[in-house]
């Protein structure tokens, strides 16, 4: 039963965790980028770099997120294995 | 200037000016302090009535976090203000749907204002620091330039959406909520809204455990063995 909690916390924070960074960072990126342009006059230069900035840290983040999941479900794989023996 | 922000002010403290927001967090405060200050006046071994039910939201808590961020201690260092968080924010939520809140001078949802929610975020942006300094030393620091030094810009932009989105995400939805809200009842009063602000109830408490959970897991982040 503990478990099952545990499991259904860990989900619900990776999930939206996943989905709302996902989309902060997108947003930092471009807007900083395109905020830094009209700073420093180098449009479109800047908003580029910020937006590839902000998707190759969303893409660490999913990275990341499916790495965690493996190592969970090797984790509770463990566990089970070792009820069993 | 923001979101009718200055637009508000009740009254003044000396220079400071105190709108609808500020009133109904100390309102927030009293009662809270007040439930907790009457169910842990007079502790007995035996609980009974409000210490009672005290007891039970503290055991829940512990065993709460103590699963979701693995190591006990950790947890139990950090429930406190994670369980405060979530009374805080679950109250803030809900004090939109007493009824005749949107006409009582001095009372509106603190977390239908962006500055509440950016200031929870910004306390738990800073115990993520905090905790991972005090569990790791300056080996913290190393986690920015993991796994490689070319990961610094990620790393730190992936620091500083973590606030923003839990500024945003607790923000835009009770806002949200709240406008729909005012909006219906502006239109049809009667029956309407009703079915809206039983989901309002809903969201209210899943907001509250959205944001305290994912306080939690940041901080278990920044503490755990993964330094």
């Amino acid at each position: 039963m503990a478990q099952k909690k545990q499991n259904w916390a860990k989900s619900l924070t990776m999930a939206v965790n996943l989905a709302t960074n996902v989309a902060a960072v997108l947003a930092i990126g471009l807007l900083g980028g395109r905020w830094l342009d009209t700073k420093f006059d180098m449009s479109p230069l800047l908003t580029i770099l910020g937006f590839v900035l902000g998707a190759a840290t969303a893409g660490k983040i999913m990275w990341d997120a499916l790495m965690e999941r493996e190592r969970q479900r090797n984790a509770a794989q463990k566990e089970s294995d070792q009820d069993q023996q | 200037m923001i979101f009718g922000m200055w637009d508000s002010v009740l009254f003044h403290l000396g220079p400071i000016p105190v709108d609808h927001l500020v009133v109904t967090q100390w309102a927030l405060v009293l009662v809270l302090g007040l439930f907790a200050f009457m169910g842990s006046r007079n502790m007995q071994v035996i609980p009974r009535g409000m210490q009672n039910g005290l007891e039970m939201i503290v055991e829940f808590t512990y065993n709460f976090f103590g699963q979701v961020m693995d190591e006990e201690h950790i947890a139990k260092k950090y429930a406190p203000l994670l369980s405060t968080f979530f009374l805080f924010i679950i109250c803030s939520n809900y004090s939109g749907l007493i009824p005749g809140a949107a006409h009582i001078q001095g009372f509106q949802p603190p977390t239908s204002n962006w500055n509440v929610t950016a200031t929870l975020a910004l306390i738990t942006a800073l115990t993520v620091h905090y905790a991972g300094f005090s569990e790791h030393g300056a080996h913290y620091l190393g986690h920015f330039i993991s796994p490689n030094p070319a990961f610094l810009p990620l790393n730190l932009l992936e620091e500083i959406a973590h606030p923003l989105s839990l500024t945003v995400r607790l923000f835009g939805n009770i806002f949200g909520e709240e406008m729909i809200v005012a909006y219906l009842l502006f239109l049809a009063p009667f029956f309407v809204p009703t079915a809206l602000m039983g989901l309002a109830v809903m969201l209210g408490a899943i907001q509250a455990i959205v944001f305290t959970l994912l306080s939690a897991s940041y901080i278990a982040a920044s503490s755990g063995g993964g330094h």
